[in-house]
């Protein structure tokens, strides 16, 4: 081992020498390269649209407005003929099936559709039969109109459409050859005009492709494309409403050169009215490497910020997209190839002072192609082409977080909809975002720290059971609003969310058990006025409500503001059941006990009512039977009848008019039911009257065929007055003048008549009798 | 002194060792990476970025001195300069970074890596014989010229967006979309030769790069033709790959489809079709993979078909046969 020699340390040399080739080391290796900046991109939903097996999806779009997504693209069916497939969802919940129609004589490879949505939410569509192009216009929660024809064109492909916000429809498209693109446009979709240049955005003759169009926030529409070839080779050409006509400029003036040549512009307008452009730029003459080329051209200024997004793994063979949002965000997608079998989507994000941020790759399927993207509120909402299988496309929808700012949120939904008699309720989430852990509620209010229903915070759970509020009134259908906020640690929903119900916990009914024979029921329960006295057991069609002198009772059920409606009812004690039809029930009912109850008992009648959620709710009832007979079982008898003591009488006055009072005197009416649950004292046992007319003295009124009426005596006494017609029951060609005589029975509650009558009192008619305009009027059986 | 003596070499040795380390990493490496394309540059819309220029031509030099493809850096520099003397200043710098890029004085957007050139296509391997090639070399095309194509004729469906276009690359047929630039979906196919060919074996050496498929005609008059069809993005499976299929006046029809893998990208396939008498026969490297049989069609030109969306590369196009 050499020694080192040295006049002072040994070792001294040896430092120095380290130290410095330690500095010279630093010095030398280069900074580590910077780590890939990561992109802010996250995505937060994916989901397949199409869903057609192996038919062809394919060339989809995408737009938003109005909170809602509306997407199109073409169905490949057939060589010549096709179908356009639209689908439309709020922001943040799942799409449904979509919807198709068909296209006939369309070559669906070339001839594809295009979406935009408004600021209210309707989806605006422009496609393309054959050389006509057609629109057509779904509202916000409705359905796709029928086809309005915009214009006929030589093999119009493909067609693009942009709404402004003063609601102008532009539609624009190339024909075959590419020597023009055309532009139509329209305030209500019917109607299609142009300007002054006859429909005609250029003119250029080098087969120009690729159109596009974007309309910004001062309702001025620009359209894009690139020639193939001609005078403006390989550049991207822009043209600008000007009020009248387009007019057209470059953004890109170096040429169609080997490493220049740009293809595939797309447009999009942000909020600052920018014109945002992005487009393929070829790097070499076989076209076997791209640029995603991207420029903008401030309000009033010219095309800067040019920009090489990425180059792409080899041919970028489709046209990249972009798309801004309401902050002027800008999104970016292309396609690249990663091998001989596979293309990717990727995404890159801007904010309005950022930089480009990216790559992010997006789900990948297979041979992943063209692609749309727009934007909401910081995220990124696109569309792409994939084939697993050739020729087997599908439509994929990813949503990408990039901007948003962090938010939390979920939208409750009642289980089983509304109206709803759950208790508690079941509540489910949709549109979750930001994973929440904990949440809490609160009815007719936003819940707080200081007040909630749910007693604070509670962990979150989908679904969760919530309790009703704690001081409403069940018994009635009512509207209810749940809000409902959730968290995740400091991450508090902005604002609650809400969800409205009409809650329904009772079959609300108006249920009425009563006397069969009232007057007024309606005639399909045989209910009538007057009719001729046959018998003891004969009675009056009236009488009290809570009576009945037969086994049966009158049933009415109607709705009394029940939210789901009326189903159905049992009356268990009679086995009686049925639906409810139309709201309401009316008919005769046996009584319970069947056909022979007890005489002079008190029933109850429950009535089960249920309504279209299944609430059941029980109305009880009472009814009093009082027949004739009181011997159900044996001989019959007429004991049950109210009995009238002699020494009674009726007067008519003199008034020369066919409406006379009547005044009684010494009414002595007993019953052996009626009055006992009444209190009624002897005597004063009867509900009223029942009165015949006769123009002849009859020897035995019971027997003469009379019509009888009943009237009610509201206060049965000993002494009354009642106001009588004395055309009741008399045919019209015997109301004459002359002498009239009038019979009077007593009925007790159940319309009993007594078998007895008073002696007639007598009313004379003189010429010139008066017949008042308003007067009980005469009825007839 | 002795101490020295012995340290120095030591030290020289450690420092060689350091500066290979200090080469080693991303290549090419400037001298400074000096931001992204994504940097504004000064006074970038009105004046082109010298000192960026500088930059560009001193590695765009040194690429060429090591022999690298910089012909799109070249480009694009001499547009910028063309563009910021036409008063483009915006649009120049756009390119200038661009060029800067491609020889690493920029750094891409997000740092992702910078997709290198395109590797070129290697050469084809000899064709693979299937030992169904009777009688003579009736045509055996080279591709060494553009003119190797004069002549030869479009076959397919029209496409609104333009012409497929064909053309000869570095010794091979290369088809290069619609228009050079436009993607489509759609069949194309170069034929020639004689119509009157009736009993031939169609062989092509074909490699796919960044295309769906590639194929071999024969019998062509007009629209109507025998194609076979080996699918680089297929099913899949061993299933669907290969089909063989009688076009008659622009309409296809599968005659046959044989079990087989999709084709590799990148990678050099013969393949071949006999057609003789009726029967035709379909061979990948030489190897039968089946045969059908139709009597529609007796005679024609042959020729190569693959799809009008760039990337298919076909050599050694030979008719053998009478």
């Amino acid at each position: 081992m050499r020694i080192l020699q040295a006049t002072s340390s040994p070792f001294r040399h040896v430092r120095v020498l380290a130290g410095l080739l330690m500095a010279m080391a630093l010095f030398l290796i280069p900074a580590a390269r910077p780590p890939a900046t990561q992109a802010l991109g996250k995505i937060i939903d994916q989901q397949n649209i199409s869903n057609t097996g192996t038919v062809q999806s394919e060339a989809p779009q995408i737009s938003i407005g109005g909170g809602v997504i509306g997407t199109s693209w073409g169905e490949r069916t057939e060589l010549t003929n096709g179908k356009v497939g639209t689908d439309t969802t709020a922001i943040g919940t799942p799409f449904p099936s979509p919807t198709f129609f068909n296209v006939f004589g369309t070559k669906v490879a070339f001839q594809w559709p295009d979406t935009a949505m408004d600021a209210s939410g309707n989806m605006h569509v422009a496609y393309i039969e054959g050389n006509s192009i057609y629109y057509k216009i779904k509202p916000k929660g409705g359905s796709l109109s029928s086809p309005r024809f915009v214009a006929n064109s030589d093999f119009p492909n493909p067609v693009r459409i942009a709404v402004g916000g003063d609601g102008t429809i532009w539609v624009v498209w190339r024909n075959s050859s590419g020597s023009s693109v055309f532009y139509k446009r329209s305030n209500d979709g019917v109607k299609w005009t142009n300007g002054s240049d006859g429909g005609i955005v250029a003119t250029e003759g080098g087969n120009m492709a690729s159109p596009d169009v974007a309309v910004g926030p001062d309702n001025i529409a620009h359209v894009s494309w690139y020639d193939v070839g001609g005078t403006y080779r390989g550049e991207v050409r822009i043209a600008d409403w000007n009020g009248t006509k387009f007019s057209t400029s470059s953004a890109t003036t170096d040429g169609g050169g080997d490493a220049t040549y740009d293809a595939d512009p797309a447009i999009t307008v942000d909020p600052q009215n920018t014109l945002h452009a992005v487009w393929r730029k070829k790097l070499n003459a076989n076209g076997t490497n791209w640029a995603i080329y991207y420029a903008r051209r401030p309000a009033g200024s010219g095309w800067q910020n040019y920009t090489n997004i990425a180059i792409t793994n080899g041919d970028a063979k489709y046209q990249p997209e972009i798309g801004t949002d309401q902050a002027s965000n800008l999104y970016v997608t292309y396609s690249t190839p990663l091998n001989a079998n596979q293309r990717q989507v990727i995404f890159w994000g801007k904010t309005p002072t950022g930089q480009w941020d990216g790559p992010l790759p997006l789900p990948l399927v297979g041979w992943d192609s063209r692609s749309a993207v727009t934007g909401s509120n910081g995220d990124a909402h696109i569309l792409y082409q994939t084939e697993k299988r050739s020729d087997q496309g599908e439509i994929q929808y990813v949503r990408v977080a990039f901007a948003s700012s962090a938010s939390i949120g979920a939208t409750p939904k009642i289980d089983g909809g509304s109206p709803n008699n759950r208790d508690p309720l079941s509540v489910s989430f949709e549109g979750v975002s930001g994973d929440p852990k904990e949440i809490r509620w609160r009815w007719g209010a936003a819940p707080s720290d200081a007040a909630s229903d749910s007693n604070g915070w509670q962990t979150f759970t989908n679904p969760i059971s919530i309790g009703l509020p704690a001081n409403i009134d069940k018994t009635v259908c009512q509207n209810l609003t749940l809000f409902t906020q959730v968290r995740n640690g400091t991450l508090v929903q902005t604002t609650a969310s809400q969800v409205s119900l009409q809650f329904d916990k009772e079959a609300q009914a108006n249920v009425v058990v009563e006397n069969p024979f009232l007057a007024g029921l309606p005639k399909a329960t045989g209910a009538q006025t007057s009719d001729p006295y046959t018998s003891a057991t004969d009675g009056a069609y009236d009488g009290d409500p809570g009576y009945t002198r037969m086994p049966q009772f009158f049933l009415s059920i109607t709705n009394n503001n029940d939210c789901s409606g009326l189903a159905s009812f049992i009356v268990p004690a009679s086995s009686t059941s049925d639906v409810i039809s139309n709201g309401s029930y009316e008919k005769r009912v046996t009584l319970p006990q069947g056909s022979f109850p007890n005489p002079g008992t008190k029933m109850r009648v429950d009535v089960v009512v249920s309504d279209r959620l299944g609430n059941i709710t029980n109305y009880p009832n009472d009814i009093i039977y009082d027949p004739a007979n009181t011997n159900q079982n044996g001989t019959p008898n007429t004991d049950g009848l109210p009995v009238l003591a002699n020494g009674g009488s009726v007067a008519a006055d003199n008034v020369n008019s066919i409406i006379r009072k009547l005044t009684f005197q010494n009414i002595s009416v007993n019953d052996t039911v009626y009055g006992q649950f009444e209190n009624l004292p002897a005597g004063r046992q009867f509900w009223g009257a029942w009165i015949a007319n006769s123009t002849t003295p009859v020897a035995n009124p019971n027997s003469a065929n009379l019509q009888w009426f009943p009237v009610h005596v509201p206060t049965p006494g000993a002494s009354f007055t009642l106001t009588w017609n004395l055309f009741n029951g008399i045919a019209p060609d015997q109301r004459t003048t002359g002498t009239y005589y009038i019979y009077v029975k007593f009925l007790d509650g159940a319309g009993n008549a007594t078998v007895n009558t008073l002696p007639a009192a007598q009313a004379q008619l003189s010429a010139g009798f008066s017949v008042p305009t308003l007067y009980l009027t005469p009825i007839t059986k | 002194m002795n101490s020295l003596r012995h340290w120095i070499p030591r030290a020289a040795a450690l420092l060689a060792l350091l500066a290979a380390l200090a080469a080693c990493g991303t290549a090419p490496t400037a001298q400074s990476q000096s931001g992204t394309v994504g940097d504004a540059r000064p006074a970038e819309n009105s004046a082109l970025d010298q000192d960026l220029l500088r930059q560009v031509d001193a590695q765009i030099a040194a690429g060429k001195a090591r022999g690298d493809d910089v012909s799109s850096a070249q480009d694009l520099r001499d547009s910028a300069v063309s563009l910021a003397q036409k008063g483009s200043a915006a649009e120049a710098n756009g390119n200038l970074k661009l060029a800067a890029q491609l020889v690493g004085v920029l750094r891409p957007l997000g740092d992702a890596p910078t997709a290198a050139p395109a590797k070129p296509i290697a050469r084809a391997p000899k064709p693979a014989a299937s030992g169904d090639e009777q009688g003579t070399t009736l045509l055996d095309a080279k591709f060494d010229t553009d003119q190797a194509i004069a002549g030869w004729e479009l076959v397919g469906p029209s496409i609104p967006d333009g012409k497929p276009l064909w053309k000869v690359v570095d010794g091979t047929l290369m088809q290069q979309g619609v228009e050079g630039v436009i993607t489509s979906d759609e069949q194309t196919g170069l034929v020639t030769g004689d119509p009157s060919w009736r009993d031939v074996t169609v062989r092509v050496s074909a490699l796919a790069r960044d295309t769906r498929e590639l194929g071999v005609i024969v019998r062509q008059q007009g629209q109507s033709f025998y194609r076979f069809r080996a699918l680089v993005f297929g099913t899949g499976t061993n299933q669907g790959n290969l089909i063989l299929e009688k076009v008659v006046d622009g309409n296809a029809t599968q005659l046959a489809s044989f079990d087989g893998p999709e084709l590799n990208g990148d990678t050099w396939y013969t393949l071949a079709v006999s057609a003789r008498g009726s029967t035709l026969r379909c061979y990948v490297n030489g190897k039968l993979v089946g045969s059908a049989d139709d009597a529609t069609l007796s005679a024609g030109r042959a020729g190569v078909s693959t799809l009008a969306m760039n990337g298919a590369f076909f050599t050694n196009l030979q008719v053998i046969g009478r």
